[in-house]
C-alpha cells in the first residue's frame, strides 16, 4: 500500500483568497480524503443577534457577508413579515428585487475573476472582468448610495428610491457593459480543455448531498427558489428561466453562472421599464407579532434559510440560519474525490464557497 | 507625516517598481476583501504609481490588514508578524480591524488594530479590552466598507512615507463623513440608543464647561461608524446628516471622531440643568418662535406648566392671547 501525504490547503493562501483550511489526502497522487476545517472567520452572529433588537439585527444580519448581504436582509424582513401577515407594496418588492439581481451579477463575477486568475489569464480579460464588477458595483451605488454593505431593506419595505428617471436610464445603459467581459469570459477562460470532466458531481451525488445554488443547477436538478413554491417578492411577475446543466463539471459550474447573470440582466431591464409606483414602506409601520417562523431566498449561491423564534418582548429569543455554503460543503467533498492536487484550487473555486457566510 | 527617505521624482527607478502588497483578510464579512481586489484595477489604471499583491511577507512593502481578528487567525497573524520586513508600512483598512464596531461585544473577537488607540476607543466601551498590542498600523483607513479611493489614497501616503512617491503626490484632504449640526440637536439620545456599533456617545463634560454653565459632549466615531444612517433616520430635527462623500484616513484612531457641544442651561423654575432649545428648528418647525419663558423651562417643568395654563379651555385661551399682546403681534 502507498504511503498517505496528507496536504493542507491553508488559509491565508492567495490560491483561495479565504481563511478556510482544506486538508486531503493523498494516495496514488490522487486525493482520497478531504477534510475541511473552519473558525477562523466566526464571529458569532447568531448570539450577538439576540443581544439586539430588530433595527440593529437588520443592520447586523447585512453584515454576515459582504457579497450577498441583500439576501441576508431580505430573508430575515420576509420572516418576520410573514409573522407579522404583512403584504409589502409592489414597489418596495420591485426595489428589493432589483437590488437582489445586481447582487447576484457583482457574485456571479467573482468565481470568474478567481478562475481568470488560476489560469493565469490574459491582464486584459481579468480587467475586463474587473471592470465589470466594478460596473455592477456603481450601479448599486447609484441606487443605494454605496458599493458594498447597503443597507436597503426594513421591515415592512425598503429605505431606498428610485426617484429619477434618469438613474434608471443610467443604470438601463450600464447593463450593456456586461456583454463584453461575459463574451470574453465564455470565449478565452471556458475554453480550456482543463475544465471538462473536472470535479464531477453526477445528479444523484447532488441530491443526496443537499447541493444548492448554481452547483446543483450545473448537475441537473433544476432547483431555484424564485421559481418553486410560487416565488417571492416580485419574481412571480418577471419573465426568466433557470439555466440547467446535466454535465456536472467544473466548466458547467461557471457556464451556469454566465447564463445566470444574462437572465438577471433580462429581470432588470423588465424592472427598471415596469416599476410600480407607489409607497417604499407599509405605512403605518407594522405591528410585530411575537412568535415562531422561518423562511428561505435564493441567495447567489443557493438557498439562504432563516428560522427563528420572536419573544413577547419582541426580541430575537432563538436564530437559526443557515447558508448554502453549509449545505454546498458536502457537495464540495464529493467533487475533490479523486481529483489530482493541482485541480483542487481550481473545483474549491468553482464551488465558490463563501467563509463569511459558513462561519458568521 | 513623517516622509523618511528622499522624494522621487517620475523619473526614478523605484517609482516604477510595483510596490508590493500583502494582504492579511483577519475574516469578517468579506467586504473590505472585495474593495481591497478593486485596487487591482486602479493599479492597472494608474499611471505612475503601481501596486501588486505578493504572497510572501518578506518580499512586501505593506501589510494590509483588514477584518475582526478570532484568536485562531491571531495565532497565524502573529506568525506572520514575525516574517516581515521592520521597515515594512502597515495599513489597517475597515471599521472592524480599526474598532471592533459589531462584533467586539461577542467576547472572544478583537479589533486588531484597536490596542494602539489607547484613551479613546474604537465603541466607547472601557469594559472592553483589546488583547492585541502587537500590530501598530502607520495609518487607518476606516469606513464599512472603505472606498476603493481611500484605500488606494492610503497606500499613496505611505508609499510617500517609505520615499517610494513625492510628497505631492500623496496630499490629500481628509474631510469627515458626519455632518453634526450642534445648533438644531436637542440631546435626545435616540442615535445612542439606535446605533447598533456604539459609535455614538453623549456625555456630560465638566472639563468644556463655560462660565458656570456645564455642557453635553456629543461625539461619533468615525471609525467604528457603518453608515448604516439609522441615526440619521430617526433623528427628530435632521441634526446628523451622512455624506455620501468623504476622505477617511487619519493617521491615529482618536482623529476619526467628530465631536460636538450642547451648551446646558438652568431651569427657570427647578434650576436644573437642561439642554438649550433649538431655537432655529422651532422656529422652522412652528414658523415663530414661542414666548421666551417657555424655552427656558425644562421638559419636566414645561409639563407641568402646560397642565396649569391648560386648566380650562377658557383660561388656556386667555393665556395665548395674553402671549400675544406681550409679543405685539
Amino acid at each position: 500500500m502507498s504511503p498517505t501525504s496528507r496536504l493542507p490547503l491553508d488559509p491565508y493562501l492567495p490560491a483561495i483568497g479565504s481563511p478556510l483550511t482544506i486538508e486531503y489526502d493523498l494516495q496514488h497522487g490522487r486525493v482520497s480524503q478531504v477534510r475541511v476545517s473552519l473558525g477562523y472567520a466566526q464571529r458569532g452572529i447568531e448570539h450577538l443577534a439576540k443581544k439586539q433588537n430588530i433595527w440593529q439585527n437588520l443592520i447586523l444580519l447585512q453584515r454576515i457577508c459582504g457579497i450577498c448581504p441583500i439576501s441576508h436582509t431580505l430573508c430575515f424582513c420576509q420572516t418576520l413579515e410573514s409573522l407579522a401577515k404583512v403584504q409589502i407594496p409592489r414597489r418596495a418588492a420591485y426595489l428589493r428585487t432589483l437590488v437582489a439581481e445586481i447582487e447576484r451579477i457583482q457574485s456571479h463575477l467573482l468565481p470568474l475573476i478567481c478562475l481568470a486568475a488560476h489560469l493565469n489569464a490574459s491582464s486584459s480579460c481579468l480587467r475586463l472582468l474587473f471592470e465589470a464588477r466594478e460596473a455592477a458595483a456603481a450601479m448599486l451605488c447609484l441606487l443605494t448610495g454605496k458599493r458594498v454593505n447597503y443597507d436597503v431593506n426594513q421591515i415592512g419595505g425598503v429605505r431606498v428610491d428610485l426617484k429619477k428617471a434618469e438613474v434608471a436610464q443610467t443604470m438601463l445603459s450600464m447593463l450593456g457593459s456586461f456583454d463584453r467581459p461575459l463574451d470574453e469570459a465564455r470565449g478565452s477562460l471556458l475554453r480550456h480543455e482543463r475544465l471538462k470532466g473536472l470535479g464531477f458531481l453526477s445528479s444523484q451525488a447532488a441530491e443526496s448531498s443537499l447541493a444548492t445554488g448554481p452547483v446543483a443547477r450545473a448537475s441537473g436538478l433544476a432547483r431555484d427558489l424564485r421559481k418553486e413554491g410560487g416565488g417571492y417578492a416580485a419574481y412571480p411577475e418577471l419573465k426568466f428561466q433557470i439555466p440547467t446543466s446535466s454535465r456536472g463539471d467544473v466548466l458547467a459550474r461557471y457556464e451556469i453562472r454566465i447564463l445566470e447573470i444574462i437572465e438577471s440582466i433580462r429581470m432588470i431591464r423588465q424592472i427598471l421599464s415596469s416599476l410600480p409606483q407607489g409607497k417604499l414602506s407599509v405605512d403605518p409601520p407594522p405591528l410585530l407579532l411575537p412568535g415562531q417562523a422561518a423562511g428561505s431566498v435564493e441567495a447567489p449561491r443557493g438557498e439562504n434559510h432563516y428560522q427563528l423564534t420572536l419573544s413577547a418582548h419582541l426580541q430575537i429569543e432563538q436564530i437559526k440560519i443557515t447558508t448554502p455554503t453549509e449545505y454546498n460543503l458536502e457537495a464540495l467533498k464529493m467533487m475533490l474525490m479523486d481529483a489530482q492536487p493541482e485541480d483542487v484550487p481550481l473545483i474549491v473555486a468553482s464551488a465558490d464557497p463563501c467563509y463569511a457566510c459558513l462561519e458568521r | 507625516m513623517n516622509v523618511a527617505g528622499e522624494c522621487s521624482s517620475p523619473n526614478d527607478p523605484r517609482y516604477s517598481q510595483p510596490y508590493s502588497v500583502f494582504v492579511f483578510n483577519a475574516g469578517g464579512c468579506g467586504g473590505c476583501e472585495f474593495e481591497v481586489l478593486s485596487l487591482f484595477l486602479h493599479s492597472q489604471q494608474s499611471e505612475g504609481f503601481r501596486c501588486k499583491f505578493v504572497s510572501q511577507p518578506e518580499s512586501a512593502d505593506l501589510i494590509l490588514l483588514f477584518g475582526s481578528l478570532k484568536r485562531e487567525a491571531y495565532q497565524v497573524l502573529k506568525a506572520f508578524l514575525l516574517r516581515f520586513n521592520p521597515t515594512c508600512q502597515r495599513l489597517a483598512v475597515g471599521a472592524c480591524a480599526i474598532a471592533g464596531t459589531l462584533f467586539k461585544s461577542a467576547g472572544w473577537i478583537a479589533a486588531p488594530c484597536a490596542g494602539t488607540a489607547q484613551g479613546l476607543p474604537h465603541a466607547f466601551d472601557s469594559s472592553w479590552q483589546n488583547p492585541i498590542q502587537e500590530f501598530s498600523p502607520n495609518l487607518y483607513v476606516a469606513g464599512c466598507p472603505p472606498t476603493p479611493e481611500d484605500i488606494w489614497q492610503g497606500l499613496h501616503r505611505l508609499a510617500c512615507c517609505s520615499g517610494r512617491l513625492s510628497a505631492e503626490a500623496a496630499r490629500g484632504v481628509e474631510t469627515n463623513r458626519i455632518e453634526f449640526h450642534s445648533e438644531l440637536c436637542l440631546g435626545c439620545g435616540l442615535c445612542q440608543q439606535i446605533c447598533p456599533a456604539q459609535a455614538i456617545r453623549l456625555s456630560i463634560a465638566q472639563e468644556l464647561a463655560v462660565g458656570e454653565a456645564g455642557s453635553i459632549l456629543v461625539e461619533f466615531n468615525q471609525a467604528a461608524c457603518l453608515f448604516c444612517s439609522l441615526c440619521e433616520q430617526l433623528c427628530p430635527t435632521g441634526c446628523l446628516k451622512l455624506r455620501g462623500s468623504g476622505t477617511l484616513i487619519r493617521q491615529r484612531p482618536q482623529e476619526f471622531v467628530v465631536r460636538g457641544c450642547l451648551s446646558l442651561v438652568r431651569c427657570l423654575n427647578c434650576q436644573g440643568w437642561m439642554v438649550a432649545m433649538p431655537k432655529d428648528f422651532i422656529k422652522q418647525t412652528l414658523g415663530s418662535l414661542p414666548d421666551q419663558r417657555w424655552l427656558e423651562l425644562c421638559p419636566t417643568c414645561r409639563k407641568i406648566a402646560s397642565a396649569r395654563y391648560l386648566k380650562t379651555a377658557a383660561e388656556g385661551l386667555q393665556h395665548l392671547h395674553q402671549l400675544i399682546q406681550e409679543r405685539g403681534c
